[in-house]
């Protein structure tokens, strides 16, 4: 069985004033076309960018991302 | 400076540099392309620090690795069956292939002896291989 890595970026930066990608991606200092490929499933990010989205959105890690099996 | 205007300036910059190589081969000016080439190098260093976005990141990397790993083997699978080929072709016959054959044979020689070097070399810089 294939493990997933998933997440709820697009979610969160709606409910963080409608942020953009743009905004969201110059915050956690990775390019817009990251974010794009992180929200459609194309990219797991790095532990690294990982804790700084979450930091962005200033929630846990397991908030942002989700182990799937 | 934004990423959309660097990447206007380093197209001009590129423009103004082939310009200057189809004037410098036209009219056999020989030291014209060498500096033209730094100074268009230093000229794309020096605007690409003043981009204040982010312009690569993580995934570029990942990109470029994967990409590199896939030329770095089909181009060693393709040279070394062609290379093979003409050394079969050499020997049976074709001996002005010769050269061409061990040309290919050679360079993926070469190109696995950099792949040996390089991954013993990021190895160490990484860690791990001994255990403590």
């Amino acid at each position: 069985m294939m493990a997933r890595i998933t997440n709820h970026i697009r979610r969160l930066r709606f409910e963080n004033n409608e942020m953009t990608q743009e905004e969201l991606a110059s915050k956690a200092g990775c390019t817009r076309q990251t974010i794009i490929a992180l929200e459609q499933g194309k990219y797991v990010p790095s532990i690294e960018l990982a804790f700084k989205i979450a930091r962005v959105f200033g929630v846990k890690l397991e908030e942002v991302f989700r182990y799937e099996r | 400076m934004s990423y959309r205007t660097y990447r206007i300036m380093k197209f001009v910059i590129i423009l103004v540099l082939v310009a200057l190589t189809t004037v410098a081969v036209n009219y056999g000016i020989a030291w014209i392309p060498i500096p033209a080439g730094l100074f268009a190098v230093l000229a794309m260093l020096l605007t690409r620090r003043l981009v204040k976005e982010v312009v690569v990141d993580e995934r570029n990397y990942v990109i470029a690795n994967r990409a590199s790993r896939l030329a770095f083997q089909a181009g060693a699978i393709i040279m070394a069956f062609v290379g093979v080929t003409l050394e079969a072709l050499q020997r049976d016959g074709r001996p002005e292939i010769e050269p061409y054959a061990l040309t290919l044979i050679l360079s993926v020689a070469g190109l696995f002896i950099v792949y040996i070097f390089s991954t013993l070399y990021y190895s160490g810089k990484l860690g791990g291989g001994v255990e403590e």
